[in-house]
């Protein structure tokens, strides 16, 4: 995987978080992983704002869905909402298959999904299928 | 025996009329008037015979009639003949009426033989009476069933005429709309139904112009009824016409969906609670589970590469999860309990139940080094004893995970006599709820704050256990910071203590 892609993790179970983090480091994904525990804060992170304002911007979002103060379905339409915010894509992590969450989860455009428990194989894909559209999105800037 | 024809006085015993010398001089006058007279009222009778033949469509034999109407009309003109005699002697002229009022009389008989039979079958005017007030008895005992069969029936009856006024309403109308029944007679149906179902109803069968209300058998489904009140009432409707002495009217059977629609709404926000609370259950059970899944697999992995303190990491991780798992699981049965168990009112002292709680929560108490300060005149209260312990287990254990932010916290428990309503309340010294989230935390697996470890469904609880006692439960500042649960019970649930003035 591209060593230069940062990811955001947003996930209020520490332990869903430590298990993010054992899985990149489980296969030696070297990345940047960054992590708070809420929408809110996912919001000032991206927005580099208050304690954030020295924090590089992140080129993916791993939005956990269940969430105190914000729910990840809001954040994620913050996100979307934002002119500034709305090119970072959004991967949605979620224990629940629930057809509901992926289908409202799309709706406010999230670019892609993982079923918890993590499995490193499918978020590499993932992160593999995002690279594609980094590559589109750059050529037609050009 | 009789004398030969012979024998009987020839005219020369008699005088010729009009010599006027050979009768009595009165005599002549006599015979012109009663002549006339009779002349006159046998006219009459040929005229009332043919005006009441020509009148009446039903007449069972007219030409009888017609026979003898010409009998009277010709003996009437003999006797004419007869007046007139005295001045000029018309011999002719009289057989041949004698001849005509023969043959007309003789045609009378002729048809009166047939038509006897059939006269005397006729009823007469007795037995006709008679017949009306049957008729008129059976009438009214048939307008008194079809109205009893209309109060009986289980919709509502109303009758509209042709003018889309009420005629009738049946007591089901009376009980629904609110409205007496002499309200409703003659009112505009649109009083009832006010949509333009009502005006449609008439204007579309042309009932409302025209002289008979026609209604196509058909039904108005979903309409909306205007009670007295100005309450709308779901209703069906079902359209007749229905034949009436007065001319044709339009039946309205009125269904009433009230009760209906308040069970299925009830229903509806029932199953939309029980999927939401399918939801949230799936995702919150499934979280331990993904760390269990999850650190089961890394720690063999661990092991293998002897990492031992992280594989004993992984294995507090599992522990825990399961600790969490197992707690949510009690906890959505206590919630489900609270919400399918009957309850047992009795009378519960609430200073015991706050003992009770405090010994059970005691190593938590210790461990936050909080104090439970428990205020002088808490009540008697008619209450479920183990719903109100589920109350203050939650709110005390809550008070103290999120209301103890420094050692020595004190957990306030006291109660106050309001507005017809007992209060009770926990008040911590914490941080206070936020105002956005005061109604939101009562509502399953909200957590206050993101240090929280329990269910999420505490509150729930709470709020649950309140609803069954025709109670309340809110969160305010309490004063001098922090936050305080209040719930109150409805004045009537308190027993009053010998002693104390209420």
């Amino acid at each position: 995987m591209d060593r230069n892609v940062r990811f955001l993790l947003v996930e209020d179970n520490p332990d869903h978080a430590q298990l993010v983090r054992a899985t990149f480091e489980m296969h030696r994904v070297l990345n940047q992983l960054d992590w708070v525990e809420d929408g809110e804060l996912a919001l000032a992170y991206l927005r580099g704002e208050g304690a954030y304002a020295n924090r590089k911007r992140p080129h993916v979002v791993l939005l956990d869905l269940r969430l105190p103060k914000l729910s990840g379905m809001d954040t994620l339409a913050e996100i979307k909402a934002d002119p500034a915010l709305r090119d970072i894509p959004v991967v949605i992590l979620t224990s629940s298959e629930a057809e509901r969450d992926r289908l409202a989860a799309m709706q406010s455009y999230a670019n892609s999904f993982v079923i918890k428990p993590v499995d490193f194989k499918q978020l590499s894909d993932v992160v593999n299928q995002l690279r594609l559209y980094w590559t589109v999105c750059d050529q037609s800037t050009l | 025996m009789f004398a030969s024809l012979s024998e009987i006085p020839g005219p020369q015993g008699f005088s010729i009329r009009g010599d006027s010398s050979a009768w009595p001089s009165g005599l002549d006058t006599l015979h012109v008037v009663s002549n006339l007279a009779t002349f006159a009222a046998l006219m009459a009778i040929s005229a009332v015979l043919v005006s009441v033949v020509l009148r009446r469509k039903d007449v069972h034999s007219p030409k009888l009639y017609g026979a003898l109407a010409l009998s009277t009309l010709s003996c009437g003109a003999a006797h004419l003949v007869a007046a007139i005699s005295i001045w000029h002697s018309w011999h002719l002229l009289a057989d041949i009426i004698g001849l005509v009022t023969a043959i007309a009389l003789w045609s009378s008989v002729v048809m009166l033989v047939p038509a006897l039979p059939q006269a005397f079958a006729s009823p007469g005017p007795i037995a006709i009476a008679e017949r009306l007030s049957h008729e008129a008895l059976i009438h009214q005992r048939n307008d008194a069933l079809f109205e009893s069969a209309l109060q009986a029936c289980p919709a509502g009856i109303l009758l509209v005429d042709a003018a889309g006024k009420i005629r009738f309403a049946n007591s089901l109308i009376v009980e629904w709309f609110g409205y007496q029944v002499d309200e409703l007679l003659g009112q505009p149906i649109e009083l009832l139904v006010p949509s333009e179902v009502g005006a449609n109803i008439c204007r579309s069968q042309d009932a409302c112009s025209g002289e008979r209300a026609r209604a196509v058998d058909e039904e108005k489904l979903g309409v909306v009824g205007l009670t007295k009140t100005g309450e709308a009432i779901p209703i069906d409707i079902g359209l007749n016409s229905v034949a009436m002495r007065g001319g044709d009217q339009v039946l309205f059977s009125v269904i009433n969906n009230s009760r209906r629609k308040q069970l299925e709404d009830s229903l509806i926000a029932k199953t939309n609670d029980v999927e939401q609370l399918m939801y949230i259950v799936s995702h919150d059970l499934r979280s331990p589970l993904v760390t269990i899944e999850g650190f089961a697999g890394m720690v063999g992995q661990h092991i293998e590469t002897g990492q031992y303190d992280r594989a004993t990491d992984d294995l507090t991780r599992i522990t825990r999860a399961t600790r969490t798992m197992a707690r949510l699981i009690r906890d959505v049965m206590d919630l489900s309990r609270v919400n399918r168990q009957q309850m047992k009112l009795e009378s519960i002292d609430v200073r015991e139940v706050i003992e009770e709680v405090s010994v059970s929560l005691e190593g938590l108490l210790l461990q936050a080094n909080a104090q439970l300060e428990v205020e002088e005149g808490l009540p008697m209260l008619l209450a479920d004893r183990n719903q109100l312990l589920q109350v203050f287990l939650n709110l005390i254990s809550n008070a103290v995970k999120y209301g103890c932010p420094r050692p020595d916290s004190t957990i306030r428990v006291g109660c106050t006599r309001v507005d017809n309503e007992i209060r009770l309340f926990v008040a911590d010294e914490g941080p206070g709820v936020e105002v956005a989230h005061r109604q939101k935390i009562f509502e399953p697996f909200q957590r206050g704050v993101e240090i929280g470890e329990g269910s999420g469904l505490g509150l729930a609880i709470v709020y649950n256990v309140l609803k069954l006692h025709d109670g309340r439960v809110w969160v305010e500042p309490a004063i001098g910071g922090g936050a305080a649960f209040w719930i109150a019970f409805p004045a009537v649930a308190e027993i009053p203590v010998a002693g104390q003035i209420a």
